[in-house]
């Protein structure tokens, strides 16, 4: 008679090996007595071993899952200190680079500033000299003097052709920005005396050419322009001197870009290029000026420095011009300045530095106005 | 206490609590050993991998097994667990290229030789299972965690309702394996 049956508890107890090892094999012994039991017991174990080969399996995917995370954690974290460490250097080289040019832009500007320095220092012995130069009448060394304000490729360039029109590029660090005052141009404005002793702050070397408007009782006279513009006193603002010519009897240079026409509007000359050549228009025996505009720091009066004469044209140096237009009108022998709305006389004596002085003459003015 | 057997005894302790990651610490820090003397003994790389998981495995399981007690270095336990499974793999892999014979006694003391179990029919029946009844069966057969412990981690009300849901789960594996599976599918056929 079987004693066992699928209830016995004591098969859930040697399923889960709870059993002593004695016990354990007077339970198999009891158990195979009877069939279906020991089937019944063995499929169980069958199950259960099934079970932990799973949970095996499973741990086993867990270890591997979460090595195969830390390697690729690992490797992306190296793949971020090494991004890390690469964006580094690039800045430190890109940091590097534009030190080295802002250190070389720098350089340059010293030297920029340097040259005008040196300009100045040039200026104030020539200025120093000027007793001498006004009571010599060598007016090659005069030349010569005013020639030395230009920078040497100015002076090659003007060499070279006549017509070109050199234009130095300026500088933040040397150019103290006053021309953008306007105002300056205005009559009532206060202006300081000359003083040579003062440091010459910047120093703008953009010669440009402009011919002397010969006005006569003919109406029909105007105008050779010189636009006077330092545009935003960008380092490299240029000056733009723009020649209309509308009138037959009146030599002037057309400015890039620009159409020259004379008084009946048809075209003499054109340059639509970029190039900052200027064309001759039309030249009739009035004097040319080769000018160049020059600041002093603290000093807003306008002064001019007549140099001398140089490949048919007479060298001007203006100081503190501000940024108004620039005509030169010949009236019989005079030579008269007109900046922005004020008329001056021109003093046309070689090596002299002078404050310019406003045209009193109301016939004259009038005449300047017209 | 020696600062290595301190280490071991807090692996144990972990092992015991059923922290499952304290077998990855371990991974990296016997790695190189048991790799080395796998390598030593014309394994590769996947075999190294292979049997550092199976020494884990079976290390989790005979810790967790009731009354387990080391009475030697970690070290030492780990290395000659790894050392017999290699061996192990290495005589399985003999055999299958027909170089190592099964003796007769061998044979005389393998109930299961030419009728090996295929328990791959349950796991693949696990995967008809509820996701809790697969955990609860796992943690109870696999894991050795008690009823108490495998309530809590099932949301279960108590150590009795978890015993009564293995009950239930283990009579469905049974189901599922009965109504798929005839009794000559439990067996492997070695002889082909």
């Amino acid at each position: 008679m079987p004693t066992m049956n699928l209830n016995d508890p004591r098969i859930e107890s040697y399923l889960n090996q709870e059993m002593s090892e004695v016990d354990a094999q007077n339970f198999e012994r009891e158990a195979k007595e009877n069939p279906e039991v020991w089937d019944h017991i063995q499929f169980q174990q069958f199950m259960i071993q099934g079970i932990r080969q799973e949970g095996a399996a499973e741990l086993k995917d867990f270890i591997a899952n979460r090595i195969t995370e830390e390697v690729e954690d690992e490797f992306t974290s190296r793949n971020i200190w090494w991004s890390v460490a690469a964006t580094l250097i690039i800045l430190a080289v890109g940091l590097g680079v534009t030190y080295k040019f802002q250190w070389l832009d720098g350089e340059a500007k010293s030297v920029v500033a340097k040259n005008d320095v040196n300009q100045g220092s040039e200026k104030s012995a020539l200025q120093k000299l000027e007793p001498q130069l006004n009571e010599s009448d060598e007016s090659k060394s005069k030349s010569a003097a005013a020639d030395s304000f230009l920078m040497p490729e100015i002076i090659a360039d003007n060499e070279e052709s006549s017509d070109a029109m050199v234009e130095a590029p300026m500088n933040d660090d040397v150019y103290a920005s006053p021309l953008k005052d306007d105002a300056r141009s205005d009559m009532g404005r206060q202006r300081d005396g000359l003083d040579k002793n003062k440091e010459i702050r910047s120093v703008n070397v953009a010669p440009f050419i402009v011919s002397a408007i010969e006005l006569n009782s003919n109406p029909r006279y105007k105008v050779a322009v010189a636009e006077n513009k330092l545009e935003n006193s960008k380092p490299n603002a240029k000056r733009k001197m723009e020649s209309s010519i509308l009138s037959d009897t009146i030599a002037g240079y057309a400015g890039k870009s620009r159409v020259a026409q004379n008084a009946e509007g048809d075209e003499i000359s054109s340059n639509s290029n970029s190039s900052p050549s200027f064309k001759k228009a039309k030249l009739e025996g009035t004097k040319q000026f080769l000018i160049t505009l020059s600041e002093q720091s603290g000093i807003t009066k306008p002064q001019v420095f007549m140099g001398g004469q140089a490949n048919g044209k007479i060298n001007l140096t203006l100081w503190n011009a501000g940024t108004s237009d620039i005509l030169i009108f010949h009236l019989g022998d005079e030579y008269y300045l007109q900046l922005g709305n004020d008329f001056y006389y021109l003093p046309l004596i070689p090596g002299s530095t002078a404050n310019l002085k406003p045209v009193a003459d109301r016939a004259i003015l009038e005449k300047l106005k017209q | 206490m020696p600062n290595q057997t301190r280490k071991d005894t807090e692996i144990v302790a972990r092992i015991h609590e059923g922290d499952r990651e304290v077998l990855i610490d371990l991974y990296k820090q016997y790695e190189a050993m048991i790799s080395n003397h796998v390598f030593q003994n014309s394994g590769n790389e996947d075999d190294a991998k292979d049997v550092l998981q199976d020494t884990l495995v079976a290390l989790w399981q005979n810790v967790r097994k009731p009354h387990f007690e080391l009475t030697v270095q970690l070290s030492t336990y780990l290395f000659a667990i790894a050392k017999n499974t290699w061996l192990k793999q290495l005589d399985k892999r003999k055999r299958l290229k027909g170089e190592n014979y099964i003796t007769g006694k061998e044979i005389a003391d393998s109930p299961n030789v030419g009728q090996q179990m295929d328990y791959s029919i349950v796991r693949k029946a696990m995967e008809s299972l509820q996701d809790k009844c697969r955990n609860i069966l796992i943690m109870f057969y696999f894991d050795g965690f008690d009823m108490k412990t495998i309530a809590a981690a099932n949301g279960l009300a108590s150590a009795s309702v978890a015993k009564a849901k293995k009950h239930q789960c283990l009579k469905g594996l049974e189901g599922i394996i009965k109504q798929n599976y005839s009794a000559s599918d439990f067996y492997l056929n070695t002889e082909s």
